[in-house]
């Protein structure tokens, strides 16, 4: 258990130390001001610092110490397989929202995390998908006036 | 006798049959709101202005307030179920609340919800009335040097209390700040961070922050195991026990005094009220070992504080006319239409508008009870719904929170990138709520029948200690007398 923590102490260290590095590269062009005067360049600038150092002290700790596997529960290729589905059809849904509209999306959503990922039935899926999909769109888009994604093809 | 002439006549305003309706119209609809994502009490009450325009001041003031704090209730209700926050003011209450809900006490910890929510709701109204006046001074004495401190104190107590690691906590804290800074700088109108993209011009919204961490990581999570696993456990009882109503009382007192005191400072509100209540509860709650692991004290804390806040956050409007938050910046339109100024000048101007609003807050609380203990059974039938398609409902309340917010697929786009980060995190350990084994150890040493016999001082000294020196826990313990269940557990 101290040695999964451990590495997983490294790896966080190693993704706050990109994430300090992406922040100090962007803000590198921000006036920085005057101690008695700050511009808008301070507080980010101290902050990416600090990241960085907490990061680093992250980084070490996490290699002093013996550094096995945190990655236990995607070992299992079906565990894999549900989160790269479900990750995908988020990814997609935000890549294809604008152009297909809230209906389609949404139905193709529900395909893939009902059929895909849950493993239900063909019928069952469509079922649903078309169901959740024309339901919330009347309920939060025609009674409750939520903005909905409207697509450029579709509503 | 004479102070109370006033308060019988708000009562008698307030509970004429007409505005007893649109005083239950309002919590109806602001619970519905609090429920559901995408739509908030300044959303709804801005919608709903217009609506008002023919009605009398008082009735429209009851039904809008009404939709404020009902918004309050209904908020807690998918934290706990699904740990979506229907309200921002109810994000902490996602990790206690969620975490009874995977031991099968959903009925507990929605009951402890609407029950907490009552108490500090109908509490803060009283103090609302007593002192009104006096707190509306204090609140303007609140300068920028003071919001620095008290910012700076809570950033401190959530890095020191929040997990097992200081070195994670402060790591994720300053994250939180770095995020912070994305937008245009408020003094000087540089684009920080915003990449030449419109959509991060005004900063990273919170909501689809929130729908991410929270919503997507946890389904993500949920996905590691076979659809067959997925099944929240169903709920045992509706009610809580009688040692949750012990052990929620001393947060429900707590949450009700922090959240009525920063509900009336202005910029505060029910979310850092929730937040503060959380953090306080993580000191000083019995069983603050239990925190993050399904404690009680976890649920009834934020939830009597967001209630009170959202009493107290009356006070600066009602009395200085400053609106505090959004919302009562909604409420300070709603007034305004109908004529009405509210400042120092409104109890003596409109006496019937001021003590009847404030009585029809007593009522409002209590209908919400009534309304929403039966509920407690009807929502958590949610939970029988089978995971496959509970799941894409969960990312479909979470995409429609998140685009609604300003319209833009990139607030979705903001929410799935916070969702796989935020998992991903979570894998690595950096999950404030979750506490890591030290905590673990804490709680099931503060369960087992020998800690129980123990004197509660050093209970209370041996817990502390689980905070300060979390590197004890690798410590081998070859202590004797251990009980033999708890032994096989490690």
């Amino acid at each position: 258990m101290t040695a999964r923590r451990a590495r997983a102490d490294a790896v966080g260290g190693v993704l706050l130390l990109l994430l300090a590095a992406v922040a100090g590269l962007a803000g590198r062009a921000l006036p920085f001001g005057a101690p008695g005067q700050p511009g808008a360049g301070f507080f980010p600038r101290a902050l990416t610092l600090l990241l960085a150092a907490l990061a680093l002290a992250l980084l070490i700790r996490g290699l002093a110490r013996p550094a096995p596997d945190f990655t236990e529960p995607w070992r299992d290729p079906g565990a894999r397989r549900r989160l790269l589905l479900m990750t995908g059809a988020l990814v997609g849904y935000v890549a294809a929202v604008g152009t297909l509209g809230y209906l389609v999306t949404t139905a193709a959503l529900f395909v893939v995390m009902v059929r895909g990922v849950g493993g239900r039935g063909w019928t069952h899926t469509l079922v649903v998908a078309a169901a959740c999909s024309a339901g919330s769109w009347y309920l939060f888009g025609r009674l409750l006036r939520v903005t909905l994604p409207a697509g450029a093809l579709l509503p | 006798m004479d102070a109370l002439g006033p308060i019988a006549q708000g009562f008698a305003t307030a509970f004429e049959p007409a505005r007893v309706l649109y005083c239950l119209l309002g919590v109806v609809v602001g619970t519905v709101v609090g429920v559901l994502p995408g739509l908030g009490p300044a959303a709804t009450i801005a919608l709903l202005l217009p609506a008002t325009y023919r009605l009398d001041p008082v009735s429209a003031v009851i039904m809008l307030a009404g939709i404020y704090y009902g918004s309050q209730y209904g908020g807690s209700t998918t934290s706990i179920l699904v740990r979506i926050p229907g309200e921002s003011s109810s994000m902490v209450t996602c990790y206690d609340g969620y975490e009874m809900t995977r031991q099968g006490r959903a009925g507990a910890a929605l009951g402890m919800a609407a029950l907490a929510s009552f108490v500090a709701g109908t509490a803060a109204v009283g103090g609302l009335m007593v002192v009104a006046p006096l707190l509306g001074r204090f609140a303007l004495a609140f300068g920028p040097a003071e919001y620095a401190s008290l910012m700076i104190l809570g950033l401190t107590l959530v890095a020191w209390l929040g997990g097992a690691s200081l070195l994670r906590s402060l790591a994720m804290a300053v994250t939180g700040l770095l995020l912070a800074t994305v937008g245009q700088d408020p003094v000087a109108g540089v684009e920080r961070f915003t990449f030449g993209t419109q959509a991060l011009l005004d900063g990273i919204d919170l909501v689809p922050v929130f729908m991410g961490l929270f919503g997507i990581a946890e389904v993500l999570e949920t996905m590691e195991r076979p659809p067959d696993r997925q099944r929240l456990p169903a709920p045992t009882g509706l009610w809580p026990t009688r040692r949750d109503f012990r052990d929620a009382a001393a947060p429900v007192a707590r949450g009700t005094v922090l959240g009525f005191l920063l509900g009336v400072l202005p910029g505060g509100g029910a979310t850092i009220a929730s937040i503060a209540s959380y953090v306080t509860e993580k000191r000083f709650a019995k069983n603050r070992a239990r925190l993050g692991q399904g404690a009680i004290e976890g649920v009834a804390g934020p939830e009597a504080a967001n209630n009170a806040a959202a009493t107290g956050s009356f006070i600066p409007l009602l009395t200085l006319g400053i609106p505090a938050n959004v919302v009562m910046a909604m409420m300070l339109a709603a007034l305004t239409l109908h004529g009405i100024r509210p400042g120092p000048l409104l109890v003596t101007e409109h006496p019937d508008l001021f003590w009847g609003v404030i009585a029809s807050m007593y009522l409002g609380n209590a209908l919400l009870l009534i309304l929403n203990l039966p509920l407690v059974g009807l929502f958590i039938q949610i939970l029988r719904v089978p995971y496959p398609v509970l799941a894409p409902l969960i990312l479909l309340f979470c995409l429609i929170g998140s685009y609604s917010v300003t319209g833009q697929v990139a607030e979705v786009a903001t929410m799935v990138g916070f969702g796989v980060g935020g998992y991903l995190f979570r894998k690595l350990g950096f999950d404030g709520s979750s506490g890591g084994r030290w905590r673990s150890r804490c709680a099931r040493r503060s369960r087992s029948p020998r800690a129980a016999s123990r004197s509660s001082s050093r209970a209370r000294s041996r817990s502390r200690s689980c905070w300060r020196r979390p590197r004890r826990s690798r410590r081998p313990r070859s202590r004797g007398g251990r009980p033999a269940a708890a032994r096989r557990r490690r």
